[in-house]
Formats: C-alpha cells, sequence, structure tokens
C-alpha cells in the first residue's frame, strides 16, 4: 500500500512538474560572478551595507511569484535574482528588469533563502503531508538536479554558506553538514528544538533552541562544543561580531555573549517577544519587536540610544546601511529610519505585508510583499 | 428541463425572501427595542453601541486595544482592517441581533461572525466576564486572520479551518486563567469516566470542547513548549489532518500524546479523592433525572415541599416536590407553571438564580417577558400568579430573595447602562427602591432579619483581591456599603441560618464551590468556616431545618438535589479563613480609552457591504447561452438588507431583451414590525407544476408589500400585498391572456415547538391564512384562498414523541390555483405532487421514537460514526380535487430518520400505499428516500 502510494504520488509529482514547470536553466554564467549568495550576506549574518543612501526609493520593477515568501531574503547572483516561494516554487529573474528566466515546482512549500555555490543552487523543500523535508543541489546551467537528501522534520532556519560546505539545522535541532555535492559530512542531533537560524565565526556553528541555550557545533566534525543555557525560548536568528554573538529571545531581550568566556556582556529588555535577527555596524546594535518597537542600543555597553514606536509588527530582520536602517513591518509598510536618531524619515506603504529582508547590492534595492511581489528599487548615495 | 424548473421555483421564491427567517412556520426573533448606534473609532477597531453604554463602551474599547496588542505579539500576525466590535448591554438585547439569522441560546456569551469579521458581544453584568469574552473572540479574529494566511500564503485552499476543540480551546486558553467553572468541569469528567479522549473529540459539542480543548493547550505548553501552539497553526498547511499537524509539530505519535495528556489529568484529579468526596457520599440524593436549580422548602399542610426551577423536557418550568428523604425511590416532581410556550414566560434563566419562597407562601421567579424580565409572584395555596412585577428601566432581574416577614423583595437587575446592581421592592408601598449604581457587579442579596442590612456579593473587592466576589453589607440607613468578608475567593448565594446567627454562602476557595458559614457575632465574625467539601460544585442551596439543607449539586454533567446533614458533613476538621480586611481598599476603578475628538465619536450611520454575490452562466447546444446574478447587500448591523436579482433566458439574440428578469428588493428588520417591499420583472418560457404539461411564455412584472409584526417569540401577523401584470401566452394557443393581479394575504402564525434531531418532538404549530387575488383590469383571474395548517406534538417520553397533523387548503374561484401534495413530506409513497386539486385536505399521524443511538462502521481506510438515527411509524391520509371529491388516499409504514451535520434530515421511509377511500392496501410495498425535516 505505501508503495503504490508511493509511485502514484512521484508519477503525480513529476508529470505535475514536467506540465507546470518553466524550466530554470541559465545560459552564459561563470563561477565567479559577483552575488548576495545566502540570507544575511555572510556567515556571520550581519545584514550590514557600507553604503549611505538616501531616504527616496525609484522604483525599477515588480515581479511576481505564485506564493508568499517567509521571513526570508532573495538571492543574488550575477544578473539573477533567485528567490522561493510558499507553494514550492524556487523562481529567477532577470536582476535588471524583474523578467521571469525560469522557475521549479516542487510538492511543498520552501520557507527558506536558497545559497548558491557556484552554479549551483541549494534548496529546501518542506515537503507536503510528509514529515520530512528535502534539500535539492540544483544545477542551473543543465537545468537537473544533482543531489538531494531527505532530512528529518521540517527546516524553516536558514542555510549557512560555509567555505567548505552547507550547513542546515532542522526544527527538530538536527545540525547537518553537506558537502557541495549534497553528500552529509556529518550530522549531530541537539534533541532541542530550534527555530533560530545559525551564524558561524568561520569555525563554530551557532544558534539558538527552545530552551533558551545557545549551542556551539564545530564545523569541522559536528561535535557540540558548548551548550549554554542563557536566555528564554530564542526563535530569531543569532549574528556573530567577533568573538561576540548577538541574539534575541521571545521574552524580548537582546543578549551580547561573550563566546570566549561565554559569558553575558549585557541584556537588554524590550518587553516583547523578538523573532528577527539583530544587526549592527560598529558601534551600533539594532532590533525590533512584535510590538512595533525598534530600538538602537550601543554595541559595546548594551546602552539604549534610542527607541522608535511603531504601530506594526516587526518581525522582519531589517538592513542596516550607514544612512538608514530599512526597515520591514507586517503592517504593511517598510520605515527609512535614520540610524543615528531613530527618526522614521520615510514610510513606504504596499498593498500587503512586507516579509522578505531587504537585500542591497549594485545600486539596487529588492525587498518583497504579499503575495508574492518582488520590489526591486533603485537607491541613491547620499554623497 | 431541469434548469428551467429550478429557475421558476427560484422566482416563485424571490418575494417570499422577508420570511426566510420565519419560513412557514417557525419563532420570531423580535426587535422589542429601537436602539440608537453609536461608533466609538479607536486604533484597531470600530466599535457600535447604543444608549447608556458609552461608558462600558470605552471600558470595552480598552480591552480590547489591549487585547489586540497582547495577540498580534503571541499570534505574530497584524490585522489590517479596522474590527468591527458590536456591544450589547445586555444577552436580551444581544438575542435580538440580526447580524446572525439564528436564535441565540442563552448560553452564548458572544460570537464571531466570519463572513464580515464582525464580532458581537454582550454585556453580561461584570467587567471580568466582559473582558473574557472580547480576548475570546479577539483569538477567534486573530487565529482565523492567521490560518487564512498561511493558506494563502502556501496556495492551498483557504476554506478550512482545525477542529473545533482547537479553536475554541485556544480561545479560552488564551483569553483568561484557568477559573472555578472549568475546574468543576474538568473534575467531572475525569473523575466520572466522561472524559473525552483526544481522537474523540473532534465529533463533540458544547461546552466540553471549549474546557477540554484549553486544557489540552495547556498540557502542549507544559510539556512540550508554548512555541508549539502557534507552530501548529504555522504548519496547518503541511498536512490534510489536523492530526497529523500534531504528530508532526510536537513530534510524537498522536495516541502517546493523547495517552501522556489522559496521564497527566489522572495525575492531577486522582488525588483530589483523597480529601474531598461526591455529593452522593456525604448527601442523600432526592432527583435523578433533569437539570434542577434554586431548591427552597415550603412547608404545606404540614408536609415539606421543595419548590424549584427544572427542566426536564426541554422546556424549563416551575416545579414542586415532595421532601421526602427516607423514601427509597426519587419523587416525581410536579409542574405548577409551564413555562417557555407563550409570552408571559418566553425563557427561564436556568442556570441563575431565579426563585425565593417567602413564609407566607409566595414565589417570587424571574421569566423573560417579550423585552424584559419580570418578577412572577404566585401564592402556594391558591395556586396561581396573584402578580407580576415589570419595571420599565430593568432589563434583566436575577436573585430575588423575601425579607423574613415578607413585606420586601430585595433582587438584583441590569440597567440600560449595562450596570448590575441592587433593588428594593416595597409590596406595601409598590415602590422600587435602587440601592447601588455603579459599574461593580452586586448580586444575591438577602435582607437582615430587622430590614436594616443587605447583605450581597460583589466584585467592588479592591486591594490585593481585586474583583474577587466577597461579601458586602449595606446599611439601609447609613446607606454605606461595608465589607463583610475579605478573602482571596469568590463568595455567592449568600443565606441565613434559621436562627438568623450565622451567615451561610458557597465560595470557591478549594477550587470549587462548596459550603461555608460564618458567624455574625462578635469576635469570629471575621472567620470562615468550610463546611463540605465535595469534589464538584454546590450550584443553591436552602434550609430545611437548622441542620439540614437542599442542595442543588453538580455531577455527572447534570444539576441534582441532595439532602446535606450538616451534623455529617466536615465541619469539625474543616478550613477556616480569616478575613484579612487590612489588604483591602475601598474601590477599585476599570481603565478605558476616552476619545476627545468628535470625528471618533460618531452617530451610527448604515454602512452597507456585500453579504454574498453569485453568478452563473450556461450555454447549451439546445437552449443556447444564459446567465445572471443573486447579489445582496446588507448593513452592518444586519438590519437593513437588499437583494438584486438578475437573469436571462433568452435563447437567441433577439429574444434578449424580450427575456430579461430583474427583481430588487429591500428588507427592513430594525424594529419590531419587520417589512419588505419590491419590484420585480419576470418573462420567459415557464413550465408550470401545478397543472400537468402545461408550458407557457409569461411576462409579469409589478411590486410587492409584505409585513411582519411579532406579537411575541411565539406568534405573529404577517400581510402581504403584490401588484402584478401578468401576459401569459399558453403554447400551443393563439389567445394571449392578459391580467393585472393583484394578492392580498393575511395569517397568523403560532409556533413553540421545541426541536430534536430531525423534527419537532413538543409544543404546536399553526398558520391561518386568508388571501383574495385578483384580475382588477380583465377579469380573467379572481380566486380567495383559504389555508389552515395544524401541527401538535405530544410527548411521550423524554425522546419520543407523538406528531399529528391537520391541514386544509382551498383555492376557490375563476382560475384559482391548484395545490399539490404526494411525496415524502405529506402523502408519503404518492408520486411527489401527483396528487392536485384547488382544494386539498392531508392528516398525519406518526409515532417518533429514538432508534439507533450510535453506531461505528470502521472501513478498512477510515471510520463512520452515525449517530441519533430515529425512528418513524407513520398514517398519512389526504385528498385534492377542484369541484367534486375524488377518493381519499393515505398510506401507513414505518422510517428511519438521520440528522446530517446538523443541516439536513436524510429519511427513508417503507410502507403501503392505501386508496379507493381508504378501503384498500395497494399489493407492493413503496420505498421512498428523501431529505427534509420532519412536519
Amino acid at each position: 500500500m505505501g508503495f503504490l502510494k508511493l509511485l502514484i504520488k512521484n508519477i503525480f509529482a513529476a508529470l505535475l512538474m514536467y506540465a507546470c514547470s518553466q524550466p530554470l536553466v541559465l545560459k552564459n554564467m561563470s563561477a565567479g560572478e559577483n552575488g548576495y549568495l545566502m540570507y544575511g550576506k555572510n556567515p556571520g549574518r550581519t545584514f550590514y551595507e557600507n553604503i549611505s543612501i538616501t531616504e527616496y526609493l525609484q522604483p525599477l520593477w515588480e515581479a511576481e511569484t505564485h506564493g508568499s515568501q517567509n521571513f526570508s531574503s532573495v538571492i543574488l547572483f550575477g544578473n539573477y535574482l533567485f528567490v522561493s516561494d510558499l507553494s514550492g516554487r524556487i523562481y529567477v529573474f532577470d536582476k535588471t528588469n524583474g523578467k521571469q528566466v525560469g522557475y521549479e515546482k516542487y510538492s511543498g512549500s520552501i520557507s527558506i533563502a536558497p545559497v548558491i555555490y557556484k552554479l549551483r543552487i541549494f534548496f529546501i523543500v518542506n515537503d507536503y503531508d510528509e514529515k520530512f523535508s528535502t534539500i535539492y543541489q540544483f544545477d542551473f546551467i543543465t537545468g537537473k538536479i544533482l543531489g538531494e537528501d531527505k532530512i528529518n522534520g521540517g527546516v524553516n532556519n536558514e542555510m549557512l554558506l560555509l567555505e567548505d560546505g552547507i550547513i542546515v539545522v532542522t526544527d527538530f535541532g538536527e545540525v547537518i553538514k553537506y558537502n557541495f555535492a549534497c553528500m552529509r559530512e556529518w550530522s549531530v542531533n541537539t534533541k532541542t528544538t530550534s527555530l533560530s537560524s545559525p551564524a558561524s565565526d568561520g569555525k563554530i556553528i551557532l544558534f539558538g533552541n527552545q530552551k533558551g541555550e545557545v549551542t556551539g557545533v564545530s564545523k569541522d566534525d559536528g561535535a557540540i562544543l558548548f551548550k549554554e543555557k542563557v536566555s528564554g525560548a530564542i526563535e530569531g536568528g543569532v549574528t556573530v561580531d567577533g568573538g561576540t554573538l548577538f541574539f534575541c529571545d521571545i521574552k524580548g531581550k537582546l543578549y551580547s555573549f561573550d563566546l570566549s568566556t561565554r559569558k553575558t556582556n549585557w541584556v537588554l529588555d524590550t518587553g516583547y517577544k523578538i523573532i528577527s535577527t539583530p544587526v549592527f555596524d560598529n558601534q551600533k546594535i539594532f532590533t525590533g519587536n512584535l510590538s512595533g518597537n525598534i530600538y538602537c542600543v550601543e554595541k559595546s555597553s548594551g546602552k539604549k540610544i534610542w527607541q522608535t514606536k511603531t504601530d506594526g509588527v516587526i518581525n522582519t530582520t531589517p538592513l542596516l546601511t550607514n544612512s538608514f536602517l530599512v526597515q520591514p513591518d507586517y503592517n504593511k509598510k517598510v520605515y527609512m529610519i535614520n540610524q543615528s536618531n531613530g527618526e522614521i524619515v520615510k514610510t513606504y506603504e504596499y498593498e500587503r505585508r512586507t516579509k522578505l529582508t531587504p537585500v542591497y547590492l549594485e545600486g539596487a534595492l529588492y525587498l518583497g510583499s504579499d503575495r508574492g511581489i518582488v520590489h526591486a528599487y533603485k537607491t541613491f548615495n547620499q554623497n | 428541463m431541469n434548469g428551467r424548473k429550478y429557475f421558476l421555483i427560484i422566482i416563485l421564491l424571490l418575494p417570499q425572501v422577508i420570511s426566510a427567517q420565519y419560513y412557514f412556520f417557525g419563532r420570531n426573533k423580535v426587535q422589542y427595542d429601537k436602539f440608537n448606534w453609536k461608533v466609538l473609532k479607536t486604533e484597531h477597531f470600530n466599535i457600535y453601541y447604543y444608549d447608556d453604554f458609552e461608558q462600558l463602551a470605552e471600558i470595552g474599547a480598552k480591552y480590547a486595544e489591549d487585547a489586540y496588542e497582547e495577540f498580534k505579539v503571541k499570534f505574530n500576525h497584524y490585522i489590517g482592517t479596522k474590527i468591527p466590535l458590536i456591544f450589547y448591554n445586555t444577552h436580551l438585547h444581544f438575542q435580538q441581533t440580526n447580524i446572525t439569522p439564528g436564535f441565540i441560546p442563552e448560553g452564548v456569551g458572544g460570537f464571531f461572525e466570519f463572513m464580515k469579521g464582525r464580532v458581537v458581544i454582550p454585556y453580561l453584568g461584570n467587567l471580568a466576564g466582559f473582558k473574557h469574552v472580547i480576548r475570546h473572540e479577539l483569538v477567534h479574529v486573530f487565529m482565523t486572520g492567521k490560518i487564512y494566511g498561511v493558506l494563502a500564503d502556501h496556495r492551498i485552499d483557504t476554506g478550512r479551518m482545525p477542529p473545533l476543540w482547537f479553536t475554541e480551546g485556544l480561545a479560552e486558553y488564551w483569553s483568561f486563567d484557568w477559573d472555578t467553572q472549568s475546574e468543576m468541569v474538568m473534575r467531572d469528567l475525569v473523575l466520572n469516566g466522561l472524559f473525552v479522549r483526544l481522537n474523540d473529540l473532534d465529533a463533540v459539542y458544547g461546552y466540553v470542547i471549549y474546557k477540554e480543548g484549553q486544557k489540552f493547550l495547556e498540557f502542549v505548553s507544559k510539556t512540550y513548549g508554548e512555541e508549539k501552539i502557534l507552530l501548529f497553526m504555522e504548519n496547518f498547511w503541511r498536512f490534510n489532518t489536523f492530526k497529523e499537524d500534531l504528530e508532526f509539530t510536537l513530534g510524537e505519535n498522536f495516541q502517546m500524546i493523547d495517552n501522556k495528556w489522559y496521564y497527566s489529568l489522572q495525575q492531577k484529579y486522582f488525588p483530589l479523592y483523597e480529601n474531598n468526596y461526591p455529593h452522593f457520599v456525604k448527601s442523600q440524593k432526592l432527583t435523578n433525572r433533569g437539570f434542577n436549580f434554586d431548591p427552597v422548602v415550603y412547608e404545606r399542610n404540614g408536609e415539606k415541599e421543595i419548590y424549584f426551577v427544572g427542566n426536564y423536557t426541554g422546556y424549563t418550568s416551575v416545579y414542586r416536590m415532595k421532601y421526602n428523604p427516607d423514601d427509597v425511590d426519587y419523587e416525581k416532581p410536579e409542574m405548577i407553571i409551564e413555562g417557555e410556550r407563550d409570552e408571559e414566560m418566553e425563557a427561564f434563566h436556568l442556570l441563575e438564580n431565579s426563585l425565593d419562597a417567602s413564609k407566607d407562601g409566595r414565589l417570587a421567579f424571574i421569566t423573560k417577558s417579550q423585552a424584559t424580565d419580570v418578577i412572577h409572584i404566585y401564592s402556594i395555596e391558591e395556586e396561581e400568579i396573584t402578580q407580576t412585577l415589570r419595571f420599565d428601566d430593568l432589563i434583566t432581574i436575577r436573585s430575588p430573595k423575601f425579607s423574613s416577614d415578607g413585606k420586601f423583595l430585595v433582587f438584583s437587575a441590569g440597567d440600560r447602562k449595562g450596570y448590575s446592581d441592587l433593588y428594593l421592592y416595597d409590596f406595601s408601598s409598590q415602590e422600587l427602591k435602587r440601592i447601588t449604581n455603579d459599574y461593580y457587579e452586586d448580586k444575591d442579596p438577602v435582607l437582615n432579619s430587622g430590614n436594616s442590612k443587605i447583605i450581597f456579593a460583589s466584585d467592588r473587592t479592591a486591594g490585593v483581591y481585586q474583583q474577587k466576589y466577597n461579601l458586602f453589607e449595606y446599611d439601609l440607613t447609613t446607606k454605606v456599603i461595608s465589607y463583610l468578608t475579605y478573602v482571596d475567593a469568590n463568595i455567592s448565594t449568600p443565606s441565613f441560618s434559621p436562627d438568623n446567627k450565622e451567615l451561610y454562602f458557597t465560595s470557591d476557595y478549594n477550587g470549587t464551590f462548596n459550603i461555608w458559614k460564618m458567624s455574625l457575632n462578635g469576635n469570629s465574625a471575621d472567620t470562615l468556616k468550610q463546611l463540605t467539601n465535595f469534589v464538584t460544585s454546590v450550584y443553591g442551596f436552602s434550609f430545611v431545618d437548622d441542620h439540614t439543607l437542599v442542595t442543588s449539586g453538580f455531577e455527572n454533567f447534570s444539576f441534582q438535589f441532595y439532602k446535606l446533614d450538616l451534623n455529617n458533613s466536615d465541619a469539625d476538621s474543616a478550613k477556616i479563613l480569616v478575613s484579612n480586611f487590612m489588604k483591602s481598599r475601598s474601590r477599585w476603578d476599570a481603565k478605558r480609552i476616552v476619545l476627545s475628538s468628535q470625528s471618533d465619536r460618531l452617530v451610527y450611520e448604515n454602512e452597507y457591504t456585500l453579504d454574498y454575490a453569485v453568478g452563473q452562466f450556461i450555454t447549451d447546444p439546445v437552449y443556447g447561452s444564459r446567465g445572471g446574478a443573486i447579489f445582496s447587500l446588507s448593513d452592518l448591523l444586519g438590519d437593513d438588507r437588499y437583494l438584486f436579482y438578475l437573469y436571462n433566458t433568452a435563447e437567441v439574440q433577439s429574444e434578449v431583451l424580450k427575456n430579461f428578469n430583474v427583481a430588487i428588493t429591500r428588507l427592513s428588520l430594525k424594529e419590531r414590525a419587520n417589512y419588505g417591499y419590491g419590484i420585480f420583472n419576470y418573462s420567459g418560457r415557464r413550465y408550470d407544476i401545478r397543472e400537468s404539461d402545461e408550458f407557457f411564455y409569461e411576462r409579469v412584472f409589478g411590486g410587492f408589500f409584505e409585513l411582519y409584526y411579532p406579537f411575541s417569540t411565539f406568534q405573529r401577523i404577517e400581510a402581504g400585498v403584490t401588484v402584478a401584470n401578468s401576459d401569459k401566452e399558453l403554447a400551443g394557443e393563439l389567445v394571449t391572456r392578459k391580467s393585472l393581479l393583484v394578492s392580498n394575504s393575511l395569517s397568523f402564525v403560532h409556533d413553540n415547538a421545541i426541536w430534536a434531531y430531525t423534527g419537532p418532538i413538543d409544543g404546536s404549530r399553526f398558520r391561518v391564512l386568508l388571501g383574495y387575488t385578483s384580475d382588477v383590469k380583465f377579469s380573467n383571474v379572481n380566486y380567495y384562498s383559504f389555508i389552515v395548517d395544524y401541527r401538535k406534538y405530544f410527548r411521550l417520553g423524554m425522546r419520543s414523541t407523538a406528531a399529528l397533523r391537520a391541514a386544509f387548503f382551498v383555492n376557490h374561484g375563476k382560475e384559482a390555483r391548484r395545490y399539490f401534495a404526494g411525496g415524502s413530506w405529506d402523502l408519503r409513497g404518492w408520486q411527489r405532487w401527483s396528487i392536485r386539486g384547488e382544494k386539498l385536505w392531508l392528516s398525519s399521524l406518526e409515532l417518533r421514537f429514538p432508534l439507533i443511538d450510535q453506531f461505528y462502521v470502521n472501513f478498512p481506510f477510515f471510520g463512520l460514526n452515525f449517530m441519533n438515527i430515529r425512528g418513524a411509524a407513520y398514517l398519512d391520509a389526504g385528498s385534492a380535487w377542484d369541484t367534486n371529491y375524488k377518493e381519499t388516499l393515505g398510506s401507513v409504514g414505518f422510517g428511519i430518520r438521520f440528522n446530517l451535520f446538523n443541516a439536513i434530515a436524510l429519511r427513508y421511509d417503507i410502507g403501503k400505499k392505501i386508496e379507493k377511500n381508504f378501503s384498500q392496501f395497494q399489493p407492493k410495498l413503496f420505498y421512498q428516500f428523501f431529505f427534509g425535516w420532519d412536519f
């Protein structure tokens, strides 16, 4: 019975894919193209761009996907923009004009951003009506799946692209390292639910879990190096700045955590649940909570610099530039906040919820709103 | 052809839409009051309230805005549009709402209407309850939005929701803390083997799923983590069943989850038996069926009797029974006041404190009578109601209590502000005196023996135990209110001991309401002593003598009376509580949103939005293309409605204009007299089901007006007039019959029936109609109509009844229309609509009884659970004729009925037809399947 069910399902899925997909094949690409290859830009998940833009955004184009996006971001590579959606599709658009180049469809949902390594894209599908997920390695030059692997449970934590592989932290708390051939190098089960996207200082994989523990796993062999109970449940991503880890918990506290001493440097209480990843520059760190408050804190001391109240829900990780914090609000808005004083200088309103973390590359800003609208804007340099 | 029949039925029904809430019979939702609606605009809500409810509406606005801020975090969700929040100042007014067409039972504390996102909430007399219901309904708003968003984001069908036990359980879990009533119900479920396991909860309705759902989510939060609750919703897209969602989210087998949950409850509740006991252990059971409340003991002719409010049949009434605890058999109660059948006693408030007896033999009891509650005074000796007290400004009345000399009656009542305060009625001067006047709830008052003080329970408790119900004392001379108790518990139903030296009451200090007492003398007046330790609550009690009580106890999901001998209680080893008045404060204040801008405080003007829109387009090779649409608009309060109908039946392009059908109807349900009017133009080829083989083309246009005036919930008068110009061309005939038809009708309708699963089981229904139709221009049509249709249901037991129907239909005159019969709804066995005539009579006698309560069919892939299958044995008779009587026909047989999703009854009948003036059975059996409710 089980075999029959599987067979029918696979035949149906194959027919569906063949019938519905617009093949995702990209020509004339080279492995050395510039890009924004993973959620958060780098393994430390800084979400920071060392530029100064004005508050004015000039619309370039809009593109549409079938399903909505989760609290994730687009990925950029060469001339293309890659974005996944919750209806199981992964799209490629021409980033200069928003024209759809192709897409692949799977039975399930893709709730996190893909990662790109050379000419291959890696993404994870939360399979429909199944208790597993599947990671795919897709060659977009040939348009073929080169590798895949089933993962127990759901994956809603963003993947981490390292120099020698890809890290996946599942919702059940299993940490898996894949090599670039999509084969498992190692896996370790931390046995605690984790809804926290990992970051890395290049040596250790760091993430939080539902018990409020910060976990450090060796990137080389998967050994659990430490598991420190620090806070309330951690449902946002973590971010690494040298030897310091920043993260927030569901009680609304922002933590600065010293990785060498494994002690908390300081804590700031915002009072309401935080599920986004804090972002920082050289001096300041920023976070927002679900009650709509946005905070700017001195990175070294935890001293609050400013606080701004919005009428919405801040659940998306913002983009930080030297001039503005570009902060999406679930209440259909994107704020351009003066990062030095917290003033909301300009508000962009949308027809539906804004969930994608803004991504900046080469003078353009990319963000998204429901259901499945990707917006591209031209930015202007303050100078 | 089928499409054409269907079309004809639609247009015939259209002018009748005004009666949609009544149909042929049916009770009336009466708009007794005219409300002057206003709108309070806050950041996230448009709050609709009326008349004097402003202060409580502003407090409700604060509760709502606070809840919004909390829930947007809990759900990680934002409601992008303003939520319409509609407040009624009492439940009696709430029952008049037109936002939902159905009747609202007393137990419904509010509802969220999915179509337009409206939240409708009555104020029930206390702010804690108000806050709870606002929060409960807002959980529904957020949850619905969240799940819709999750499904829509994944491009999955948005028409499904988690099971009711989850949605209601979550609404309870995130809206308030576990309270005494919840605890009582859960103790009863677990300890008495009534607990419904997770696997079976989908098939259960009612209060059980609220509490079990709430308790399950509490278990999930403690065992697996609070975040799992949101994940249930966020993972909802992923699986076809909620069971799989549970398993996936919790990472555990469903059966194991269920086992662990049940075990946790057993662990919690089984140890209670160490110190607590069931009612039947420490007291003697006096009744064993029905729902029994408010016992009062009165001695008549040397014998003690219990008078009480009970429900044994579906109708709540006043009963009496002998107090005879020595008899091993249960006493059979005698009904002395039959309730809920006429406008004087439209409804009792079964779960509320609503009956008392004076020492001189008078009963005071509360019923709803038309727009408000009233107090009836009943003479036990004369066995009749001697007085009915009705107070214009008091809408709800509770807790009547005679003074010891019978000169006064003290009670609590709700006014138009929503306040629930104390009142004192003087029988000699016939004057009503208001005692308190604020938004604290004051209830269960009793007068002391000198009529100088009123003791009452109230949530005016301030300080560390804010909003707990403690006992207070009001001095009628000084008009000062002072604390009598100050404890961290709720206290209700105070009652003086027969010697007036002690005060007895119930308190939930140990988790459920038990009986406590306090001395009224000297130094020990601040000490409360627990007398019983029942595992489930005592709902009320009355003294039989100085050491014996009759209690109304909750056990096995029923309310029964018990005799409690205080000499055998646990008084000696019981808990002692001491009031700590040092922790008290004089008052507490509720925060509210006060808007200064007049633009945020407006008089309500009708805001119309679309209710539904249905379009249809048909194309086929024979009749070509046809299409049309029906859509409806109504205002936010549902009082004013417009229906639009557009259709074209043209088969060729040249006939488009000739076959245009349009109707516009307006209905007004705002006031007691409901009315509707409209215009119509129908044209096209028709087939008349009343005349065999009659095809014709007809164009009819005109207008109509209908008026419905309900006298009460049970009776109404209907009047209607239609003016229609009709041009009719019979197929094959060259002559066109023209007429200008004017139809008038006047009906009287009565219905006080109560329903079981497949149809009425008690009460009666009838309609008498007089009508006259004439062609005022050409005299082609001229006939009168008379209909009488009477149905009576004789109760044979709790679940069986004998139903009788007698009906006579007459149309008489020129071109009189024919009636028709035959089929599952009247003359069973005979072909549907095969018996036709201008005169028709019908009679049916049907025995309805329970057949199978439940059976479960377990197919290889899934299980089917069939519940409440009923049986029927019937005898039908009737005939139809035009001028000369033909013959009496009939049928006899039996059948089964099955209620499907509470939406429709499936019926299967087997029987024999009777013909030749009821003298001969037809040789063969007939088998008939159809759907529809029993008559």
